[in-house]
């Protein structure tokens, strides 16, 4: 090799090992990459859809064996003759994408105070579902109104429904605190009426309440 | 002139001339070209990726045993918390170098559509890094270990993927119903020191 490709050669030897050392030893290493095609994810939902039908009378106790006899059109509730009855039907939207608890959310407020307090130490509750009866605590009956939650029990699927009677009842007669029987219609003479429009206890505001299953 | 002043005056012009101004000397050279030598660089190429399979089981609030995956169909199929989505995947690879080595990495993307629900069920979403779980069809000397794939060759790094839909609290996730994401995967090969 002329001296001249040797200098050349040398000087190209040292270029290049300035450029592999750099600035603060950093190195330029190769890499590539690539992208999977988009994918649309998407949620499904749970909805809970729920209908009432209107109050029916429902009769109760003596009735008409006791000299009680509701007029035709009579929906309240008579002590020991008549309950009140509502009927719900739960639906677990057939949009929804899971299996669901079912629940039933009462809440009653108070139409009129003086009314209710007087009737609330009589009133009486019941739902049924299926074949089953449960009685409603006392307890559900506050000084504030109804409110009580009736679990089903039975999971719903999308599509399924399930109903439930709420029966609101007050009984013919209590025995007090002091060992007496008491009537009850004969207590509550002031707070009757004859229709449902014209002496209202509460006013109810249920809701179904869906939540989906935790076990797989 | 004298023959051997003459003689003298040759060879000391000669020896000027052999010696010259500055003490260099002339020597012989030659030069001959070498035979013609190729340099190339090896490669590191991540391929199109294979089209990937999505599957689903359901853990619900976690008391019982996870369902076995089945296939999931995202056009027609919805996720509900509790769910755990894998996607698997092959990645096509080709090293060649003398010293290559690179290591395989990924990034999972998720991107809302823009609607509340969209926001919320991207924000619900606990998203697992990505596994490189083996390599299939290696040739020449490609070889695969914990995600690093050493020596020259060809293969398909099979990955897979996990999201996971949480179970939460009682309505936390309620505001994700129905709501819809873009999904989606960064593979990236990154050479690493081959010593």
């Amino acid at each position: 090799m002329s001296a001249r490709r040797a200098v050349f050669a040398a000087a190209a030897a040292a270029t290049a090992g300035a450029l592999l050392l750099g600035g603060n030893a950093t190195y330029a290493a190769w890499s590539d990459s690539a992208k999977s095609e988009k994918t649309t994810i998407t949620a499904g939902t749970l909805a809970a859809e729920i209908t009432q039908s209107d109050p029916a009378s429902v009769a109760m106790g003596e009735g008409a064996s006791a000299g009680i006899f509701p007029g035709d059109n009579s929906k309240g509730i008579i002590p020991g003759a008549q309950g009140q009855r509502w009927t719900y039907t739960v639906t677990n939207s057939s949009k929804s994408a899971v299996t669901a608890n079912v629940a039933l959310k009462i809440n009653g407020s108070v139409s009129n105070a003086t009314d209710y307090a007087a009737i609330r130490p009589y009133l009486k509750a019941t739902t049924k579902v299926g074949a089953t009866t449960t009685e409603i605590p006392s307890s559900a009956f506050t000084a504030s109104g109804f409110q009580h939650t009736v679990k089903l029990g039975d999971k719903l699927a999308p599509g399924k429904k399930a109903t439930i009677e709420l029966t609101l009842s007050m009984p013919a007669t209590v025995t007090n605190s002091q060992g007496q029987k008491v009537d009850v219609a004969v207590e509550l003479i002031k707070h009757r009426s004859a229709t449902t429009d014209a002496q209202k206890i509460f006013t109810m505001e249920n809701s179904a309440s869906l939540s989906q299953v935790g076990q797989p | 002139m004298k023959k051997s002043t003459k003689a003298l005056i040759a060879g000391g012009i000669g020896v000027a001339l052999l010696v010259g101004g500055a003490g260099t000397v002339a020597f012989w050279t030659d030069e001959a070209d070498g035979g013609d030598g190729v340099i190339t660089a090896g490669t590191l190429d991540l391929g199109t990726p294979a089209g990937g399979g999505w599957e689903i089981s359901h853990a619900g609030d976690g008391s019982g045993t996870a369902t076995a995956p089945v296939a999931f169909n995202p056009e027609s199929d919805q996720i509900v918390p509790g769910d755990i989505l894998t996607y698997a995947q092959n990645i096509p690879v080709t090293l060649e170098g003398e010293n290559i080595a690179a290591q395989f990495d990924g990034a999972i993307d998720v991107t809302a559509n823009g609607a509340d629900a969209d926001t919320a069920l991207a924000a619900a979403l606990e998203k697992e890094d990505l596994a490189a779980t083996d390599i299939s069809g290696a040739t020449g000397d490609l070889s695969f270990d914990n995600g690093k794939l050493t020596g020259e060759g060809t293969g398909n790094v099979e990955v897979t993927t996990t999201v996971k839909f949480p179970w939460g609290t009682e309505g936390q996730y309620n505001p994700a119903k129905l709501g819809s994401l873009n999904f989606a995967v960064d593979y990236k090969l990154t050479q690493v020191p081959g010593n």
